[in-house]
């Protein structure tokens, strides 16, 4: 790469103007968005005895998509607290991925819904006398619970985007007023750019505070309960550190698409890319530490109220192949390809394995679900749907069909996905232009 | 950049000779401070050899507590050993150049933790002259080492990490030997030439050299996890209450840096002030270290509250029992220090005018030292103290012999570091001089004094 310096980026980047999304994209985006929605509506609503399977796919995807977008402003706002200068040019891509945010409040506000659906603690009228759990378990008090959650996240990742994009836009109006529209109250870029970084810097850290605890919260409420049994404590832990993993390996694909429809990629070097590969692979290797560290105790310990859990997910023909599916994809084949820094410093070779990776998360997060969704009551070895009056899918032997709904529903989270990222971005300069970092940042060799 | 804004205020020629200052003739106050040291480790000695001649009934170690006092320095001084790995080997990779001024006697400070630590075995079995039958080796009896023990893992996880920090440590130094080899003069040239391994300054070594460093910063890094996630599963694999829990791994880690970055500080504020070296080390690197403590501190505060939950939520009886009595029963005092000194006192270092006061950080560190210690003390011995029948339970108090292994054990760590600053630069030459402004005239331009 050669070594000319780039000092022209506030002035590109602003005279670019807020940008808009292509009707190609806009109608794709409402397609995904039909198909996936329409499935959701017709398992969840109104197919008789399969409810269960649309909501396994909501709940699914709610949890992937809010964790991924909550991963991807702790990702931005990481950078911020480190003060670190490498990901500055693409800290406005992270940021946009907590847009999502907003439908994920929709989308948990509207779980409530599938409760019954979802958690066989919904059905327990007599719990045992001692039992901490009759109190915590609550349809009422889950369900405002992961509002709060969800919600907590929202407010403070707003006040962290605020002050992140406040600077740039005022800057933006003052490079070229007739794109830009002016920002309340602006006092000139010289003051509100050393404040608003200190705020700034501020909620980042409120965030990173945030981020574990309400991400924590949400793995043993939504995930954790559905066998409420059971119960791990690493579990919030390794949820949110997987969450992270997923924050870096998106940001691979985002800033190499995001960077060639602004036109951008010149200000975004190679090391940028390395480094982003770099933190895949570390996360990578944190996943696969915290899943070994839960196995062996619970391996070890040998209690079966424990070893259930794995028993079923490990063992069990209907689900064994796809928990294999998850370890070659999270870990095994990104750690393996991710040792090279060749194939890490371009995107064009990365991209495909953040993608796996990317995927096999989303596959994680499925077999977390799905087999405790599915079981009703495993003392009894009776599935949910061999109640009476639904299909008997103790019969099942595969878990294709749960997966194919699964899919389906993705679809439309995807479509929302991309709507609110682009909703975001294209509104707001795509770079970070009024940090003082950006300047390192972008002229790094 | 933030380092040149923060650090640089001192030239690249003075920096041999100020950092080798503190390699000059001792003064009165270090004899005074190592015959202290001397005289704690002699406490430490007796009491051992007082445990040895009577047995290991002198121990206040009885049935149900057979791990106490011993067991909880150990996984103490294993956590001390943390913080030198993850500030030469993890913040190199990350490229934090803060590490630069400290990373030395970080590094020194792990081997000799480790050093410590690795006592503790050998003072917990009793018949310490057969200490070697813990090492696997084919015999003609047959008998092995449980190889399904954690305890055994430990033993590999230790010694795999002492070697490489080791060898981190002793290639770290090569440059800086190879400095002093320059200067000094009879014996000591002779000593020192031998340990530099023949370094020039040439552009070839030096290229390798970087090399091989990245390579074993890259190794180390594990290590700084698996270590002490071994030390866990010592607890996390039994299914006693309290210890049996798969969080223990990444708490255990985390408390690991954040007693051994706390240490780092305990030890660095007073040498600082002795050696006149302000310069090198500034408020500024003081600042990070406690940003890393408020980093590790808040993971330690989860992970202790994440306990609690779980223990609640799980409506396992023995569980909530154990959490129960930490906080309400005979142990309520150990708990209290951990979790005063561990979760309330740092909060302190969040105000950046307290963090940046070198004597109030002073302090504060030390809290988290003995916070750390108590942690280790509350999690080994409440939970053995009333496991699961109420019928075995039993009451453990530390006795004197205990105390004075402890003592002796903090002197035998800070003689080694003592001796350490006297014949090895605490600070690395070479990579302060990477932050500094090179000289543009004379030799040093042409790299004849790189070092």
């Amino acid at each position: 790469m050669g070594h000319h310096h780039h000092t022209d980026y506030v002035d590109v980047v602003s005279a670019k103007g807020p940008a808009k999304v292509g009707g190609a994209t806009l109608a794709v985006f409402a397609l995904m968005i039909l198909i996936g929605f329409s499935a959701f509506g017709y398992f969840a609503f109104l197919s008789e005895g399969k409810e269960r399977l649309g909501w396994i796919a909501f709940l699914h995807n709610t949890y992937f998509f809010t964790l991924l977008s909550a991963a991807g402003l702790v990702t931005a706002a990481i950078m911020q607290v480190t003060r670190s200068h490498w990901g500055r040019t693409i800290k406005r891509f992270a940021e946009a991925s907590g847009n999502f945010l907003w439908f994920s409040l929709l989308c948990v506000a509207l779980l409530g819904l599938g409760i019954e659906h979802l958690y066989e603690w919904s059905h327990i009228t007599e719990w045992p006398s001692h039992s901490n759990k009759a109190g915590w378990l609550q349809s009422g008090f889950w369900w405002g619970r992961q509002v709060l959650w969800v919600a907590v996240l929202v407010v403070v990742g707003q006040m962290f985007l605020k002050w992140s994009t406040r600077p740039d836009m005022g800057l933006a109006h003052e490079k070229n007023p007739d794109l830009w529209n002016s920002v309340s109250g602006w006092r000139g870029a010289a003051t509100e750019i050393e404040d608003c970084q200190a705020k700034q810097s501020k909620w980042a850290v409120f965030y990173c505070i945030a981020f574990p605890v309400c991400v924590s919260m949400m793995a043993y409420d939504m995930i954790m309960s559905l066998d409420f049994r059971w119960f791990s404590a690493m579990f919030g832990g390794w949820n949110f550190t997987t969450a992270i993993l997923t924050g870096w390996s998106s940001l691979v694909l985002i800033t190499y698409f995001m960077g060639q429809r602004f036109e951008v990629s010149k200000y975004i070097s190679k090391p940028v890319f390395h480094d982003l590969g770099k933190l895949t692979f570390g996360f990578t290797i944190v996943w696969c530490y915290l899943l070994f560290a839960q196995v062996l105790v619970i391996w070890y310990g040998n209690l079966p109220h424990e070893a259930g859990f794995l028993l079923t997910r490990f063992q069990d023909p209907m689900w064994q192949p796809w928990a294999i599916a998850v370890f070659l994809g999270v870990f095994l084949f990104p750690f393996i390809l991710g040792l090279s820094k060749h194939l890490k410093m371009s995107p064009t070779t990365f991209g495909p394995i953040a993608l796996l990776s990317l995927c096999a998360v989303w596959l994680e997060r499925f077999i977390l679900i799905a087999p405790s969704a599915w079981y009703f009551n495993r003392e009894k070895g009776v599935y949910w749907s061999a109640l009476p009056g639904t299909e008997n899918a103790a019969e099942a032997t595969s878990a294709i069909s749960i997966i194919l709904v699964d899919m389906l529903v993705a679809l439309g989270f995807m479509g929302v996905f991309g709507l609110m990222y682009t909703m975001f971005l294209y509104k707001r300069p795509v770079m970070v232009i009024s940090d003082p970092r950006l300047d390192m940042g972008v002229n790094r060799h | 950049m933030d380092v040149k804004i923060h650090e640089i205020n001192f030239s690249y020629g003075e920096i041999t000779k100020d950092i080798l200052r503190t390699l000059e003739k001792p003064r009165p106050t270090y004899w005074l401070m190592m015959a202290m040291i001397v005289a704690g480790l002699g406490i430490g000695v007796a009491s051992w050899m007082y445990q040895i001649k009577e047995g290991m009934g002198v121990a206040g170690l009885n049935h149900p507590v057979g791990w106490g006092v011993y067991i909880t320095d150990f996984v103490f001084w294993v956590g001390i050993g943390h913080a030198g790995t993850l500030i030469s080997a993890i913040l190199f990779l990350f490229r934090a150049k803060w590490r630069n001024a400290i990373f030395r006697s970080a590094e020194a400070m792990t081997i000799f933790a480790v050093l410590t630590a690795a006592l503790f075995p050998l003072i917990h079995v009793g018949r310490v002259w057969v200490a070697w039958w813990l090492i696997p080796y084919p015999n003609q009896r047959e008998l092995w080492v449980n190889f399904r023990s954690p305890l055994l893992w430990d033993v590999f996880a230790i010694n795999t990490y002492f070697s490489v920090s080791a060898i981190f440590f002793c290639i770290g130094l090569i440059p800086d030997v190879a400095a002093i080899r320059d200067k000094a003069k009879g014996m000591r040239k002779k000593i020192y030439t031998f340990m530099s391994l023949g370094f020039d300054n040439s552009n070839h070594q030096w290229r390798h050299y970087m090399a091989g460093y990245g390579f074993f910063a890259a190794l180390a890094t594990p290590l700084v996890l698996s270590v002490h996630s071994v030390v866990s599963w010592d607890f996390a694999v039994s299914i006693v209450p309290g210890w049996h829990s798969t969080l223990f791994a990444p708490y255990f880690v985390a408390g690991a840096v954040f007693s051994g970055m706390a240490m780092v500080i305990t030890i660095l504020i007073p040498f600082r002030s002795i050696f006149n070296l302000e310069k090198y080390l500034t408020i500024w690197h003081f600042d990070m270290m406690s940003r890393l403590i408020m980093l590790t501190g808040s993971i330690v505060t989860y992970s202790y509250l994440t306990e609690y939950f779980i223990a609640w939520y799980s409506d396992d009886v023995f569980e909530i029992f154990i959490f129960h009595e930490r906080v309400f029963g005979k142990y309520q005092i150990p708990f209290l220090m951990m979790f005063g000194c561990n979760c309330v006192v740092p909060l302190l270092l969040w105000s950046r005018k307290l963090r940046t006061n070198l004597k109030v950080l002073w302090v504060i560190t030390i809290f988290i030292n003995i916070g750390m210690w108590f942690e280790r003390f509350n999690i080994i011995v409440s939970s053995l103290a009333q496991e699961y029948d109420p019928f075995s339970w039993g009451w453990y108090v530390p006795s004197w012999v205990e105390f004075g292994v402890t003592i002796g054990s903090f002197c035998w760590f800070f003689m080694w570091f003592f001796l350490f600053i006297k014949f090895f630069p605490s600070m690395a030459l070479t990579e302060m001089k990477e932050i500094a402004d090179p000289p543009v005239t004379g030799d040093a331009a042409h790299g004849k004094e790189a070092a």
